[in-house]
Protein backbone atom coordinates (compact mmCIF):
# COMPACT_ATOMS: atom_id res chain seq x y z
CA UNK A 1 0.00 0.00 0.00
CA UNK A 2 1.25 3.44 -0.88
CA UNK A 3 1.66 6.10 1.76
CA UNK A 4 2.19 9.84 1.41
CA UNK A 5 5.96 9.48 1.09
CA UNK A 6 5.56 7.00 -1.79
CA UNK A 7 3.13 9.33 -3.50
CA UNK A 8 5.54 12.23 -3.04
CA UNK A 9 8.27 10.19 -4.72
CA UNK A 10 5.97 9.22 -7.60
CA UNK A 11 4.87 12.84 -8.08
CA UNK A 12 8.47 14.01 -8.32
CA UNK A 13 9.40 11.10 -10.59
CA UNK A 14 6.49 11.85 -12.90
CA UNK A 15 7.61 15.45 -13.19
CA UNK A 16 11.19 14.48 -14.02
CA UNK A 17 11.71 10.74 -14.57
CA UNK A 18 15.31 11.13 -15.73
CA UNK A 19 16.53 12.58 -12.42
CA UNK A 20 19.29 10.63 -10.68
CA UNK A 21 18.33 9.12 -7.35
CA UNK A 22 20.33 11.61 -5.26
CA UNK A 23 18.61 14.61 -6.85
CA UNK A 24 15.20 12.94 -6.57
CA UNK A 25 15.82 12.33 -2.85
CA UNK A 26 16.62 16.02 -2.33
CA UNK A 27 13.40 17.06 -4.05
CA UNK A 28 11.39 14.65 -1.92
CA UNK A 29 13.17 15.77 1.21
CA UNK A 30 14.40 12.25 1.94
CA UNK A 31 17.81 10.65 2.36
CA UNK A 32 18.91 8.94 -0.81
CA UNK A 33 18.99 5.57 0.98
CA UNK A 34 15.34 5.90 2.02
CA UNK A 35 14.37 7.11 -1.41
CA UNK A 36 16.17 4.21 -3.08
CA UNK A 37 14.58 1.68 -0.74
CA UNK A 38 11.10 3.07 -1.37
CA UNK A 39 11.58 2.94 -5.13
CA UNK A 40 12.87 -0.62 -4.94
CA UNK A 41 9.85 -1.60 -2.88
CA UNK A 42 7.45 -0.04 -5.39
CA UNK A 43 9.24 -1.80 -8.22
CA UNK A 44 9.07 -5.13 -6.40
CA UNK A 45 5.35 -4.76 -5.67
CA UNK A 46 4.71 -3.92 -9.31
CA UNK A 47 3.45 -0.37 -8.73
CA UNK A 48 6.37 1.19 -10.54
CA UNK A 49 6.68 -0.76 -13.76
CA UNK A 50 9.24 1.26 -15.64
CA UNK A 51 9.78 4.24 -17.88
CA UNK A 52 8.91 4.71 -21.52
CA UNK A 53 10.23 7.26 -23.98
CA UNK A 54 7.58 9.45 -25.58
CA UNK A 55 8.52 9.83 -29.22
CA UNK A 56 8.04 13.18 -30.92
CA UNK A 57 7.01 12.03 -34.39
CA UNK A 58 6.76 15.55 -35.75
CA UNK A 59 10.40 16.20 -34.94
CA UNK A 60 11.24 13.10 -36.98
CA UNK A 61 9.48 14.46 -40.03
CA UNK A 62 6.03 12.95 -39.59
CA UNK A 63 4.16 16.22 -40.03
CA UNK A 64 0.69 14.88 -40.80
CA UNK A 65 -1.42 13.11 -38.21
CA UNK A 66 -4.88 11.91 -39.10
CA UNK A 67 -7.45 10.47 -36.77
CA UNK A 68 -9.61 7.86 -38.46
CA UNK A 69 -12.93 6.98 -36.89
CA UNK A 70 -13.98 3.64 -38.15
CA UNK A 71 -17.30 1.85 -37.96
CA UNK A 72 -17.05 -1.89 -38.44
CA UNK A 73 -19.40 -4.31 -40.09
CA UNK A 74 -20.78 -5.98 -36.97
CA UNK A 75 -22.63 -8.66 -38.90
CA UNK A 76 -19.21 -10.31 -39.02
CA UNK A 77 -18.61 -11.98 -35.68
CA UNK A 78 -14.85 -11.60 -35.83
CA UNK A 79 -14.94 -8.02 -37.11
CA UNK A 80 -13.16 -6.48 -34.12
CA UNK A 81 -10.51 -9.15 -33.74
CA UNK A 82 -9.68 -9.32 -37.44
CA UNK A 83 -9.61 -5.57 -37.83
CA UNK A 84 -7.43 -4.87 -34.81
CA UNK A 85 -5.04 -7.66 -35.64
CA UNK A 86 -4.57 -6.26 -39.16
CA UNK A 87 -4.39 -2.64 -37.99
CA UNK A 88 -1.59 -3.52 -35.57
CA UNK A 89 0.52 -4.58 -38.52
CA UNK A 90 0.28 -1.17 -40.23
CA UNK A 91 3.47 0.58 -39.19
CA UNK A 92 2.09 4.09 -39.52
CA UNK A 93 -0.74 3.44 -37.10
CA UNK A 94 0.57 4.72 -33.79
CA UNK A 95 -2.57 4.36 -31.72
CA UNK A 96 -5.62 2.11 -31.73
CA UNK A 97 -8.58 2.85 -29.50
CA UNK A 98 -11.85 0.95 -29.27
CA UNK A 99 -15.19 2.44 -28.26
CA UNK A 100 -18.74 1.61 -27.40
CA UNK A 101 -20.98 3.74 -29.57
CA UNK A 102 -21.50 4.79 -33.15
CA UNK A 103 -17.77 4.69 -33.82
CA UNK A 104 -16.08 1.38 -33.06
CA UNK A 105 -12.39 2.08 -33.48
CA UNK A 106 -10.16 5.11 -33.78
CA UNK A 107 -6.76 4.91 -35.41
CA UNK A 108 -4.06 7.56 -35.28
CA UNK A 109 -2.05 7.48 -38.48
CA UNK A 110 1.15 9.44 -38.99
CA UNK A 111 2.74 10.30 -42.31
CA UNK A 112 5.36 12.60 -43.77
CA UNK A 113 2.99 14.69 -45.89
CA UNK A 114 -0.41 14.56 -47.56
CA UNK A 115 0.87 12.55 -50.51
CA UNK A 116 2.39 10.00 -48.19
CA UNK A 117 -0.85 9.91 -46.19
CA UNK A 118 -2.92 9.22 -49.29
CA UNK A 119 -0.61 6.40 -50.20
CA UNK A 120 -0.93 4.83 -46.73
CA UNK A 121 -4.68 5.36 -46.78
CA UNK A 122 -5.19 3.71 -50.14
CA UNK A 123 -2.70 0.90 -49.81
CA UNK A 124 -2.93 -0.02 -46.16
CA UNK A 125 -5.99 1.42 -44.44
CA UNK A 126 -8.66 0.70 -47.04
CA UNK A 127 -7.46 -2.89 -47.22
CA UNK A 128 -8.23 -3.53 -43.54
CA UNK A 129 -11.03 -6.06 -43.04
CA UNK A 130 -14.71 -5.43 -42.17
CA UNK A 131 -14.77 -1.63 -42.50
CA UNK A 132 -18.31 -0.28 -42.90
CA UNK A 133 -17.53 3.43 -42.70
CA UNK A 134 -14.54 5.75 -42.22
CA UNK A 135 -14.45 9.35 -41.13
CA UNK A 136 -11.10 11.12 -41.26
CA UNK A 137 -10.18 14.00 -39.00
CA UNK A 138 -6.98 15.84 -39.71
CA UNK A 139 -5.06 16.69 -36.62
CA UNK A 140 -4.26 20.38 -36.17
CA UNK A 141 -3.00 20.87 -32.65
CA UNK A 142 -2.67 18.91 -29.46
CA UNK A 143 -3.92 21.27 -26.78
CA UNK A 144 -3.55 19.09 -23.75
CA UNK A 145 -1.87 15.76 -23.33
CA UNK A 146 -1.17 14.90 -19.79
CA UNK A 147 1.22 12.05 -19.26
CA UNK A 148 0.96 12.18 -15.51
CA UNK A 149 -1.49 10.73 -13.06
CA UNK A 150 -3.25 12.94 -10.52
CA UNK A 151 -1.34 11.56 -7.54
CA UNK B 1 14.33 16.49 -39.82
CA UNK B 2 16.52 13.42 -40.15
CA UNK B 3 16.39 10.26 -42.19
CA UNK B 4 15.54 7.14 -40.23
CA UNK B 5 16.80 3.72 -41.16
CA UNK B 6 15.59 0.34 -39.93
CA UNK B 7 17.93 0.34 -36.94
CA UNK B 8 16.81 3.83 -35.88
CA UNK B 9 13.23 2.62 -35.92
CA UNK B 10 14.14 -0.41 -33.84
CA UNK B 11 15.87 1.86 -31.32
CA UNK B 12 12.82 4.13 -31.13
CA UNK B 13 10.56 1.14 -30.58
CA UNK B 14 12.82 -0.28 -27.89
CA UNK B 15 13.02 3.02 -26.01
CA UNK B 16 9.28 3.56 -26.30
CA UNK B 17 8.97 0.28 -24.41
CA UNK B 18 11.75 0.92 -21.92
CA UNK B 19 13.39 4.33 -21.70
CA UNK B 20 15.98 3.18 -19.18
CA UNK B 21 17.90 1.07 -21.72
CA UNK B 22 21.40 2.41 -22.10
CA UNK B 23 23.64 2.36 -25.15
CA UNK B 24 25.29 -0.82 -23.87
CA UNK B 25 22.02 -2.74 -23.50
CA UNK B 26 20.67 -1.47 -26.81
CA UNK B 27 23.94 -2.34 -28.52
CA UNK B 28 23.81 -5.91 -27.23
CA UNK B 29 20.21 -6.24 -28.36
CA UNK B 30 20.85 -5.01 -31.89
CA UNK B 31 24.36 -6.36 -32.26
CA UNK B 32 26.26 -3.08 -32.26
CA UNK B 33 29.15 -1.68 -30.26
CA UNK B 34 28.28 0.55 -27.35
CA UNK B 35 29.93 3.70 -28.83
CA UNK B 36 28.21 3.18 -32.19
CA UNK B 37 24.87 2.80 -30.45
CA UNK B 38 25.55 5.84 -28.29
CA UNK B 39 26.13 7.92 -31.43
CA UNK B 40 22.84 6.68 -32.90
CA UNK B 41 20.86 7.53 -29.79
CA UNK B 42 22.60 10.90 -29.51
CA UNK B 43 21.68 11.69 -33.11
CA UNK B 44 18.02 10.89 -32.43
CA UNK B 45 18.14 12.89 -29.24
CA UNK B 46 19.64 15.91 -31.01
CA UNK B 47 16.89 15.72 -33.61
CA UNK B 48 14.36 16.06 -30.79
CA UNK B 49 13.01 12.54 -31.16
CA UNK B 50 12.34 12.10 -27.45
CA UNK B 51 9.72 14.47 -26.14
CA UNK B 52 9.54 13.17 -22.62
CA UNK B 53 9.69 10.15 -20.42
CA UNK B 54 6.59 8.61 -19.02
CA UNK B 55 6.43 6.71 -15.78
CA UNK B 56 4.51 3.46 -16.03
CA UNK B 57 2.49 2.92 -12.89
CA UNK B 58 0.15 0.12 -12.00
CA UNK B 59 -1.75 -0.41 -8.81
CA UNK B 60 -3.13 -3.85 -9.40
CA UNK B 61 -0.79 -5.10 -6.70
CA UNK B 62 -1.69 -2.14 -4.58
CA UNK B 63 -5.47 -1.95 -5.05
CA UNK B 64 -7.49 1.18 -4.88
CA UNK B 65 -5.55 3.19 -2.31
CA UNK B 66 -2.54 3.64 -4.52
CA UNK B 67 -1.91 5.15 -7.87
CA UNK B 68 -4.44 4.66 -10.62
CA UNK B 69 -3.65 1.88 -13.01
CA UNK B 70 -2.03 3.18 -16.10
CA UNK B 71 -1.36 1.73 -19.49
CA UNK B 72 -0.13 3.91 -22.32
CA UNK B 73 -2.32 6.98 -22.60
CA UNK B 74 -5.50 7.95 -20.80
CA UNK B 75 -8.51 7.41 -23.01
CA UNK B 76 -7.25 4.29 -24.66
CA UNK B 77 -8.83 0.91 -24.20
CA UNK B 78 -5.91 -0.48 -22.26
CA UNK B 79 -6.12 2.31 -19.79
CA UNK B 80 -9.81 1.75 -19.28
CA UNK B 81 -9.31 -1.97 -18.88
CA UNK B 82 -6.64 -1.60 -16.25
CA UNK B 83 -8.72 1.06 -14.54
CA UNK B 84 -11.58 -1.43 -14.25
CA UNK B 85 -9.30 -4.15 -12.95
CA UNK B 86 -8.01 -1.80 -10.32
CA UNK B 87 -11.43 -1.39 -8.72
CA UNK B 88 -11.62 -3.09 -5.35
Amino acid sequence: MLDDVDRRILRQMQAAPELPNAELAVRCDLTSATCYRRIEKMQASGVLKGQQAVIDWQALGYAVEVSLRITLDKTQTRAFDDFIEAAREVRHVIEIQTFLGRVDVRLSVISRDMGHYQQIYREQILGLPHIADIEALMHVARIKQSEGLPL
Amino acid sequence: MIELDAIDRKILRALAEDATLGAGALGRRFDMSQPAMWRRVKRLQDAGAFRARRLVLDNRGDRWQGAFAWARRPGCAGWWRSFCWSLP
